[in-house]
């Protein structure tokens, strides 16, 4: 069951030429989601330079990396770590 | 034969439990050797906050706090070096989906030397879907490891309390 903060319980509708429609929903179906939920995505995250998952991928490079760098330079892995971690929060 | 075992831990959102089994996992006296994908294999509290950027990311924060499988090989498995190598392949099954960190622990019972916990946010970083525990997912997940490992493999599911011994 989802938390009250977690809840989506607010509906409004919207206008939108034909063709715009069918923009929006070919590119909702390519990313697997639901017209409505992928408008919401868009609209939140405009601001956003990297989607999660383009920063989980980018994690796992990371990951590889240190680990290759690790077995000869602990302090470069944990400066690499650190340089990581501003991933998650640009 | 390999098992696995999907420990069903809903514990909420109320609950530590994803920062507990993290630290679980970090336990340098058990832990062999640690890796993930999508997701930092640093601390604890590296992974946990980015497993909870991408649960906020898709206001899922009041879901399943995180998904348990473990993997336990077969006597036949007798180096950590071999460990490694299949819990690597068998964590490929998530990579394109999931934040999943995966460590390895050596405990000699009967039939097992080396098991592997996989800790993985059902929080899908693609479209913000749940990763669903379906007796049919389970057996798709198990026909791989059996693929990947070369090895009979067979799941069944586990109490959030059950032990690591399989």
């Amino acid at each position: 069951m989802r938390a009250e903060y977690d809840k989506k319980n607010k509906k409004t509708s919207i206008t939108m030429t034909e063709e715009d429609f069918v923009v929006i929903e070919r590119n909702a179906r390519l990313k697997g989601m639901r017209v409505s939920p992928y408008m919401v995505d868009c609209a939140l995250h405009h601001d956003e330079t990297l989607t999660p998952e383009i920063r989980a991928k980018m994690q796992t490079i990371m990951n590889y990396a240190i680990a290759c760098v690790r077995q000869y330079d602990l302090t470069a892995a944990e400066y690499i770590h650190k340089e990581a971690m501003k991933i998650w929060s640009l | 034969m390999v098992l696995i075992k999907l420990k069903k831990d809903t514990y909420g959102v109320a609950s530590d439990y994803l920062h507990k089994c993290l630290e679980y996992i970090y336990n340098p006296q058990k832990a062999k050797y640690i890796n993930a994908f999508g997701v930092a294999a640093h601390d604890v509290d590296s992974t946990e906050s980015q497993m909870k950027y991408v649960k906020g990311y898709f206001h899922r924060n009041a879901d399943n706090p995180l998904i348990h499988i473990i993997v336990s090989f077969p006597k036949e498995i007798k180096t950590l070096q071999t460990a490694i190598e299949l819990a690597l392949h068998i964590a490929f099954y998530f990579k394109d989906e999931s934040q999943v960190i995966w460590c390895i622990h050596y405990k000699a019972t009967e039939r097992s030397f080396y098991h592997v916990h996989y800790i993985i946010n059902p929080v899908c970083f693609k479209d913000g879907k749940l990763y669903n525990s379906s007796r049919k997912n389970l057996y798709d997940f198990t026909e791989y490891v059996e693929t990947r490992t070369g090895l009979k493999s067979m799941f069944f599911y586990g109490s959030p309390t059950s032990s690591d011994d399989l």
